[in-house]
């Protein structure tokens, strides 16, 4: 079994999930993979593969996980994909490329409105672990 | 306990109802944080970090008075919800996070004089009709097709674009606030993939907390007031609570992530990056309040589609009971938003100021003789509209001259939560919840028992109490209020 990579902590409202990873790439997969995974998607029998490749640019590396989430939301709703595998091709603290790919069509089974930034901190621990707390209006 | 976080002891008690800290709480505090709340609703707000973003509020450059959190408070993003701060605009901030990535989710309520001893074997019929007829859940969209044009001329015209286009009544739009249109909006401000969001979604509910009910109105608190807005003991009434769809989360999305850069250029400090913000005045200020304007108008767009589809639903199913609705038309008493910031004029220290209002999770409640409340409601007050949890109730309220004395004019959104959904999914389930509501004879109409069992009523506080709040402490003052027959969720 896959060691747990994401946790979902208590809010009043809002979907707070915290997220952790040995590397940078495994950082920003594991907090995609959370999010999608935790919205859950009813799909009909017959589905089709979707793909998508990401490139990102921003000026910190909580903005650009902001944009990464928030790319993968847009990138769902307007395909009514769900993504399922997000291979990192090259990351750098404020640079992303990425490929996704899931299975289309796909109803998310909740709204998620926004990756917010409130409290984001991206923090690498002595032992070299990537983890941060995110929140998203729901 | 986070230092950041103020505890009992922090607090003053300044009347029954307000609880105070002092701008000395923090050093980066520019007022003092004031939280409206009986001693229940103090506890629950000390149980989660509501306190701790009012405290961040309250160091918003420009803010005047104090930051306030309502008794329907919880912890949000940025501002906590329930969350009300005026900034002045001629050196203070406009803050996107502090309305919203919801712009403009608001509530709206219809009179009918249909007695519910009467068409009660038909509210059955009546929810399924409304069920097929306005498109709820996610990703929902609607039978309103347009392409950028015209929606573009919806976001300048708000929901007078959908009375043009024969989706309603003038009549509707008179007791709108700001007649359904918020000046200002500026279309060139949303971006190509806000736009794009929103071409498909007029006309839906969305998922969440938004949802559609039909209600009996039980009790009548004030009987001119109740008068006025065509409310009696007996009659049904129709609740719609919704907002901008996706449209208007991209234009916050957008303006957050715009306005970070802001923050640095104008030398602001701010403890938490969603309360990014910019000077009222500024390029950037004056942009994000264009493109909210546009968010806004969407949303009373919206809401305005989605009340022309639930005439449509009435007519077509009391045709076979009553010949139609003839007489007893579904009336606009009033539309609400409560996530919005607006350029408003309050006393400042006796003076006339202009200010940036942010509700955040609260609602205006302009009182007696504010110009801005429809001629119809100008000698009471505006009505307010506080939906509270599915299955419980919700109530009218009016606004009143001391809300315009010390809340610039706010109150209270609802009933506020106390319970995550991850806690409410794990001791509530929500086939169980549906049978419960339909013993208590409401009908429950949703796709998803998930859903359902997050926004159950032991997820929210007792909206009576939040209610009594304002009301005793005069902020607003109790009107009427309804219960339940039949409730749509996404």
């Amino acid at each position: 079994m896959d060691a747990p990579f994401f946790r979902e902590l208590e809010h009043p409202a809002d979907l707070c999930l915290a997220v952790w990873g040995a590397s940078r790439a495994d950082f920003y997969a594991h907090a995609a993979q959370a999010l999608f995974e935790t919205i859950e998607f009813a799909s009909p029998t017959m589905t089709e593969r979707a793909h998508c490749t990401i490139a990102l640019d921003a000026p910190d590396p909580e903005t650009l996980l902001v944009d990464w989430l928030g790319e993968l939301l847009y990138q769902s709703e307007r395909q009514r994909a769900a993504w399922q595998q997000f291979e990192m091709d090259d990351i750098s603290p404020t640079t992303l490329r990425a490929h996704i790919s899931g299975i289309r069509p796909a109803t998310p089974r909740r709204e998620v409105k926004a990756v917010t930034y409130a409290g984001l901190d991206i923090r690498q621990d002595e032992a070299g672990q990537w983890s941060a707390t995110i929140t998203f209006d729901v | 306990m986070s230092a950041n976080m103020p505890g009992r002891k922090d607090l003053r008690r300044v009347t029954d109802w307000i609880w105070e800290a002092p701008a000395s709480f923090r050093a980066d505090m520019r007022a003092p944080a004031r939280l409206y709340a009986d001693e229940a609703i103090l506890e629950q707000a000390l149980g989660d970090r509501s306190l701790e973003q009012l405290v961040n509020t309250a160091t918003l450059p420009g803010i005047v008075g104090q930051a306030m959190a309502m008794p329907d408070v919880h912890q949000g993003y940025g501002f906590p919800i329930g969350g009300v701060a005026a900034t002045r605009v001629s050196d203070g901030v406009v803050s996107p996070g502090g309305v919203g990535y919801d712009i403009n989710c608001g509530v709206r309520l219809l009179a009918t004089r249909l007695r519910v001893d009467e068409v009660a074997p038909y509210v059955g019929d009546l929810m399924t009709a409304l069920f097929a007829e306005v498109p709820v859940g996610v990703g929902s969209s609607g039978e309103v097709r347009m392409n950028k044009q015209e929606l573009r001329a919806l976001l300048a015209e708000g929901a007078g674009w959908a009375v043009r286009k024969g989706l309603g009544i003038a009549a509707d739009l008179d007791h709108t606030e700001d007649e359904g249109c918020l000046p200002g909006a500026d279309p060139a401000a949303v971006s190509p993939r806000a736009l794009e969001r929103g071409l498909e979604q007029v006309g839906t509910l969305g998922s969440g907390n938004h949802f559609l009910e039909l209600d009996e109105i039980t009790e009548i608190y004030d009987a001119e007031a109740a008068e006025t807005m065509g409310l009696r003991v007996g009659d049904l009434c129709v609740w719609i609570h919704c907002g901008s769809r996706g449209l208007g989360h991209q234009v916050c999305t957008d303006y957050v992530r715009a306005l970070q850069p802001a923050v640095a250029r104008y030398g602001i400090t701010i403890p938490d990056r969603e309360l990014v913000c910019a000077p009222v005045e500024s390029r950037e200020g004056r942009d994000y309040l264009a493109a909210m304007a546009c968010a806004a108008n969407y949303a009373w767009a919206n809401r305005q589609v989605i009340t022309h589809l639930v005439r449509r639903a009435f007519e077509r199913v009391l045709a076979r009971s009553h010949g139609g609705l003839g007489d007893c038309a579904l009336t606009m008493v009033y539309d609400v938003c409560h996530n919005i910031a607006k350029i408003e004029t309050h006393a400042v220290e006796g003076r006339a100021t202009r200010l940036c209002v942010h509700r955040k999770g609260a609602t205006r409640a302009f009182g007696p003789g504010q110009p801005g409340v429809p001629a119809a409601y100008r000698a009471m007050g505006q009505p307010v509209l506080i939906p509270g949890s599915m299955g419980v109730g919700s109530y009218v309220l009016v606004g009143t001259d001391l809300a315009m004395a010390e809340t610039f004019g706010s109150t209270c959104h609802g009933a506020g939560r106390t319970m995550s959904r991850r806690g409410a999914i794990k001791s509530v389930r929500g086939d169980a919840l549906r049978r419960e509501l339909e013993s208590q004879g409401i009908a429950v109409r949703a796709h998803s028992n998930k859903g359902l069992a997050e926004e159950a009523p032991q997820a929210y506080k007792d909206v009576d109490a939040v209610v009594n709040v304002v009301h005793q402490h005069g902020m607003a003052r109790k009107v009427a209020r309804t219960r339940p027959l039949g409730v749509m969720k996404g």
